[in-house]
């Protein structure tokens, strides 16, 4: 088999029904699909563009007020709407959180110290794509200046890392690795954990789904709400069904509350999240559940 | 060269085409799942850049490989469950980097036809001997590993130049999925032989109808069967045929997966549908409508 460079990343590359390589996650019994809620918490500064389109980036002449302002629904209003659901319904979710976008997150504090829930570094802001790092050393130094950033302003363990925009350069994975960073949520290729291999080391690539996210469905795609939610419940349905056989899976729900957190689109959410919070089978996990379900005895799998 | 005034024939209306297919039925269905592989670093393309994003697009490249780790499996299950097999569009490098899914579409009786080597490598400025090279490798690397001809090609990223389909014939291709006009099968005059145009049906494609037009699930198989519909009723005056192009790094994702489900338990609803595979179709065409049409 010719060898190029995305296949020597992977020791497994199939969730092949009857052909599973890999030890199965050990999620908590009667488990038959584990949501993973992922709420991304982003900064976008006025002036900051990035080089190439990406999803949910200011795309206006300067000075882009509206657009700009309209993010800031997801560090406001969005949020306190998403904190009463996660403590009415009682469930732990992931915060993938921007450093940048910190200054801005002290009424939420207590939210993001909860131990119920996980944080993920999400990078510097939305528009510091990690393919603009001129080389390994620069892009080391902005790692560890997030890292140190999240540590110290919330003073609770960042447990992943989700590189702004999903963007990345050649050295991303090894750079992290060697930053000491334990999994990744950088790749929409699976439902299940795996192991990554960078020359600094291995990482743990845990579940990530972009195409499922409201950025993409709701924000590009243009889908309308309910449409989006009755798809996700429909596939959550899908999982159940499917686990006696292939085994829980992972779905992974990105969300933006500059988004999903607008009150038109909220309400809705705020029922199907209900709902699904009262299926029998489905677990919430977040990146620190997702670990231990993969990493029973601290080592990636 | 395309010549644009003889390749198609002017519709001549419903009756001058054939009026059922074998068993007496009207409507054709096939499957065209894309089975595909994306290069994370290819050779550039002076046409067109294979990713939006500078290498590594690790956020497209990955939803591709999630076709091949988990998609496919939840789409030959729900096949099999249907009990429908149709012609996989394979990219002939799939034969080397996934042959447990290839030989799976193979233990199953799919047929397998050409869609280039990789995803990521373009016919867009090839010349015509690079071209003509390029299918015939495609074409040798799905016959080694299957064992059977490849008679069928859908161009790698519906991408062209002026004698793709020469080139086709050349390889002994005798219908194509590209051109987009009819509901039906279509002749195509080259200057040296005739191919045949099978519909693909673009718009009911799983990439163009959610990706490209924004579609939820739900909407999709609403479309899906709005289209059938219609056509099964025009089907009584000239048999018709619904492809079905999927891509399983998109329904197979659980939050589209279902919607297949609902189109392919609308497909079973019908007795006057023949759920056959892309060569079936060409097969009862050249035989009972052209049989007098000189072909590769």
């Amino acid at each position: 088999m010719t060898a190029y460079p995305d296949q020597s990343w992977f020791d497994v590359r199939t969730l092949r029904p009857d052909r599973v390589p890999r030890p199965a996650p050990r999620f908590a019994p009667g488990c038959r699909a584990a949501i993973h809620l992922a709420v991304c918490l982003e900064a976008y500064p006025l002036g900051a563009r990035p080089p190439f389109p990406v999803p949910g980036a200011l795309d206006r002449p300067h000075p882009d007020l509206a657009n700009w302002s309209q993010r800031k629904v997801a560090l406001r209003e969005g949020l306190a709407r998403i904190e009463a659901l996660l403590e009415d319904v009682g469930i732990g979710v992931s915060f993938v959180v921007q450093s940048q976008a910190l200054d801005e997150l002290s009424g939420f504090l207590p939210l993001l110290r909860d131990p119920r829930h996980a944080i993920v570094a999400g990078g510097a802001h939305a528009a510091a794509l990690h393919s603009t790092f001129a080389d390994a050393e620069a892009e080391m130094l902005a790692i560890h200046a997030v890292l140190e950033r999240l540590r110290g302003g919330l003073g609770v363990p960042v447990e992943a890392w989700r590189s702004p925009s999903g963007v990345h350069s050649r050295h991303t994975f090894a750079v992290l690795a060697r930053a000491g960073v334990r999994a990744v949520l950088d790749l929409n290729n699976d439902e299940l954990p795996f192991a990554i291999k960078t020359e600094a080391g291995t990482l743990q690539a845990l579940p990530w789904q972009h195409f499922s996210s409201d950025l993409h469905c709701l924000g590009v795609c243009k889908q309308p709400v309910r449409d989006f939610l009755n798809d996700l419940s429909e596939g959550i349905a899908w999982l159940i069904r499917e686990a006696p056989a292939a085994g829980p899976r992972v779905l992974t729900l990105p969300v933006h509350p500059w988004i999903i957190g607008a009150p038109h689109r909220f309400r809705p959410f705020a029922q199907a999240l209900r709902a699904w919070a009262q299926t029998p089978g489905v677990e919430f996990v977040n990146v620190r559940s997702l670990l231990a379900a993969a990493e029973p005895d601290g080592r990636p799998a | 060269m395309i010549d644009e005034r003889t390749l198609l024939a002017p519709w001549t209306g419903y009756e001058a085409e054939p009026g059922t297919w074998p068993g007496g039925k009207t409507l054709a269905f096939w499957l065209a799942p894309n089975i595909e592989y994306y290069e994370i670093d290819p050779a550039p393309n002076l046409v067109r850049a294979p990713w939006p994003r500078p290498c590594p697009d690790l956020q497209n490249w990955s939803w591709r490989d999630y076709g091949n780790r988990v998609g496919v499996w939840r789409c030959l299950e729900l096949f099999d469950r249907h009990g429908l097999k149709g012609s996989v569009s394979l990219n002939s490098a799939m034969c080397r980097h996934f042959p447990d899914i290839v030989q799976a579409f193979v233990d199953r009786g799919w047929e397998l036809f050409c869609h280039g080597q990789y995803n990521t490598r373009y016919l867009f400025g090839r010349s015509p001997g690079e071209e003509r090279e390029d299918l015939a490798s495609a074409c040798r690397e799905i016959e080694n590993f299957c064992g059977t001809r490849v008679r069928g090609l859908l161009a790698p990223a519906l991408t062209y130049t002026e004698t793709t389909l020469e080139s086709a014939a050349a390889c002994g291709i005798d219908y194509v999925f590209d051109l987009c006009m009819a509901d039906a099968v279509v002749p195509l005059r080259l200057p040296a032989t005739t191919l045949l145009a099978i519909p693909y049906s673009i718009e009911l494609n799983d990439f163009f109808a959610v990706v490209a037009g924004g579609l939820s699930a739900t909407t999709y198989v609403d479309r899906f069967r709005t289209q059938f519909d219609q056509l099964m009723a025009e089907s009584a005056r000239q048999a018709k045929v619904v492809g079905l192009p999927l891509h399983p790094y998109l329904i197979g994702m659980p939050q589209y997966i279902w919607a297949l489900d609902r189109m392919l338990a609308h497909v079973r609803q019908h007795d006057g549908v023949w759920c056959t595979r892309a060569r079936d179709i060409a097969d009862h065409v050249w035989r009972q409508v052209l049989p007098d049409t000189s072909h590769p």
